[in-house]
Formats: structure tokens, sequence, C-alpha cells
């Protein structure tokens, strides 16, 4: 009885401790940054096995502001693509792909100093996101 | 009336023979990729997104491509003014599994121009694209109307 109690939350804590975090690219993923043409930069965020595809977007959207704040810029723009970029397309959420069931999130960003249509906030983004970020969970709708 | 084995035994020399055959031959055919040769017309083509290594071809042949780093990205050289299918080729690795796959993109290179690659991952599937750099545009690239299917 008490096994079949404990084991399931056991395994459920050991797998949710086993998620990739907020965090610079490291054993488990994390963000990293690639040099792109002209003033875009490439964000991407890798997960492991453990991890969402939604959060991994979260991680990766935050990041791009992040890399907009530490650039004085208060507004940025996401293109998934070079074909956005260059048809001046934007994307609400970066792309996401998974290898192996390991999800990985990458957007082109484009950083502003007024806004456009398209673009985000960047101290928005950071506010609304903070929550997710330090809890490594997504809040359910409705709750 | 002979075994199984017995029955077997004089093809297995033939059959070892093939298969080495065949094993010299598939290998042979991969380290065989000519270089391009250099030209000073040939333009610049830039790398984004996940590691690989490349290939191209053109009516003239199959040829292997050499990475350089160019201003911060990985780049190769490619002829101008031929129809070209470059195929990058990458692997992920997983749970004792390596997955390879080569998606391509066939467009004709204009000299004095140069050219950005990103390829990825996308819904669990490889992806490739190849736009123009210009720094008149504040992205840096624009679309590239001799973008076409692969055909080699």
């Amino acid at each position: 009885m008490i096994r079949t109690v404990l084991l399931p939350i056991a395994a459920g804590i050991l797998l949710s401790g086993c998620a990739t975090s907020y965090q610079s690219s490291g054993l488990t993923g994390g963000h990293q940054e690639q040099k792109a043409p002209g003033k875009l930069e490439l964000v991407g965020f890798s997960g492991n096995g453990f991890i969402s595809t939604e959060l991994v977007q979260v991680y990766a959207t935050y990041r791009c502001a992040e890399l907009a704040k530490s650039k004085n810029k208060p507004f940025f723009v996401m293109y998934n693509t070079l074909v956005a970029a260059a048809l001046n397309k934007p994307s609400a959420t970066p792309r996401v792909g998974s290898a192996h069931n390991k999800p990985i999130a990458t957007t082109f960003v484009l950083m502003l100093d007024a806004p456009r249509p398209g673009a985000n906030n960047t101290d928005d983004v950071l506010t609304d996101l903070k929550k997710i970020i330090d809890s490594g969970k997504l809040e359910k709708s409705g709750t | 009336m002979k075994t199984r084995t017995e029955f077997l035994t004089p093809f297995l020399p033939a059959a070892a023979r093939l298969a080495a055959v065949t094993a010299v031959v598939f290998m042979t055919a991969c380290a065989g990729l000519q270089p391009h040769p250099p030209a000073a017309s040939d333009v610049t083509v830039h790398f984004v997104g996940l590691g690989g290594s490349s290939a191209f071809c053109t009516p003239e042949g199959r040829f292997s491509t050499q990475e350089f780093q160019d201003n911060g990205f990985r780049a190769i050289k490619l002829p101008a003014g031929k129809r070209i299918t470059l195929s990058r080729h990458m692997s992920f690795a997983g749970y004792n599994v390596i997955s390879n796959c080569a998606p391509a993109v066939g467009f004709t290179p204009m000299e004095g121009k140069h050219y950005v690659v990103n390829a990825g991952l996308v819904d669990g599937k490889c992806f490739i694209e190849m736009v123009r750099e210009d720094a008149n545009v504040e992205t840096g690239v624009v679309f590239d109307t001799t973008v076409e299917r692969p055909t080699c």
C-alpha cells in the first residue's frame, strides 16, 4: 500500500526535478545565442525529455526579453525563420521542434527602440513571464 | 544429403566478397566527393542554426565543401551563376539512438552576393531555408527569388 502511494510520488518528484530549468546552456539544455545577419540575433532554448514544448517556448521568449533589456531596447520582434524576417512577418512565439522527445525553441530576435506592429514590450514580457521562470511551471488557464 | 551449412558453404565466400565490394563502393562514394575548385567569382554562404556538414551538387556533379570562419559565421564558398542544390547533414543523438537528416535547398547564387542558410528542427522534422544578405534592410536579409526545389 505504501509502495503504491509513495512510488508514483517519488517518481514524480524525481522526474520534475530532471526537467530543464531556466539557465544558460548546460548538460540538460538551456538558452544560447548565436550571431545572425544584420541586427538579428538567433536565440534558442533546448530542453530535455522532461520539459514541455510550451515551457521551452516561454523560456526562449523570456531570454529574448532579457537580451533586449541588457541592450536597453524597450521593444523586440521575433521572427521564426529568416524568410519571415526577410518578409517582415513577426511571430508571437518562438518556433519549436524536437528530436528524440527533446524540444528546442528558436527565434530570430530584432531589438527595437520604438514600438511597431508585432513587437513585444520588453518590460511587460519580463514581468509577465517572471513567475513561470521562477516556478518552472506553466500556469493553467482558469486558475 | 547435404546439411544446411554444407549447402551454404560454397556461397559464403561469394557473399562475403560481395559484401566487401559493396562496403568499399559505398565508402569510396562518400570519400570520393570532389572538393569544389575555388574561383574568384565564388559567393559566400553563411550558416546559422544547428551545426552539421554540407555538400552541394550542380549539373556537373557532387562536391564537398570546406567550412571556414567568416566574420563570426560558419561559411562555405559556392560557384556563382550555376543552379545549385545545397544540403545540410545533421545528426541528433538521444536515448542510444542517433537520427540523421539532410534537408536540401536549390538556388542560383549571383556573383558579388552573400547568402545565409538556416537549418534546424521544426515539429520533429528537419528544415533548411536560404535568404540573401542585404545590409540596406533592418533585418539584414531579403527573400531570394532563385530559391527552388532541390534538383540533384
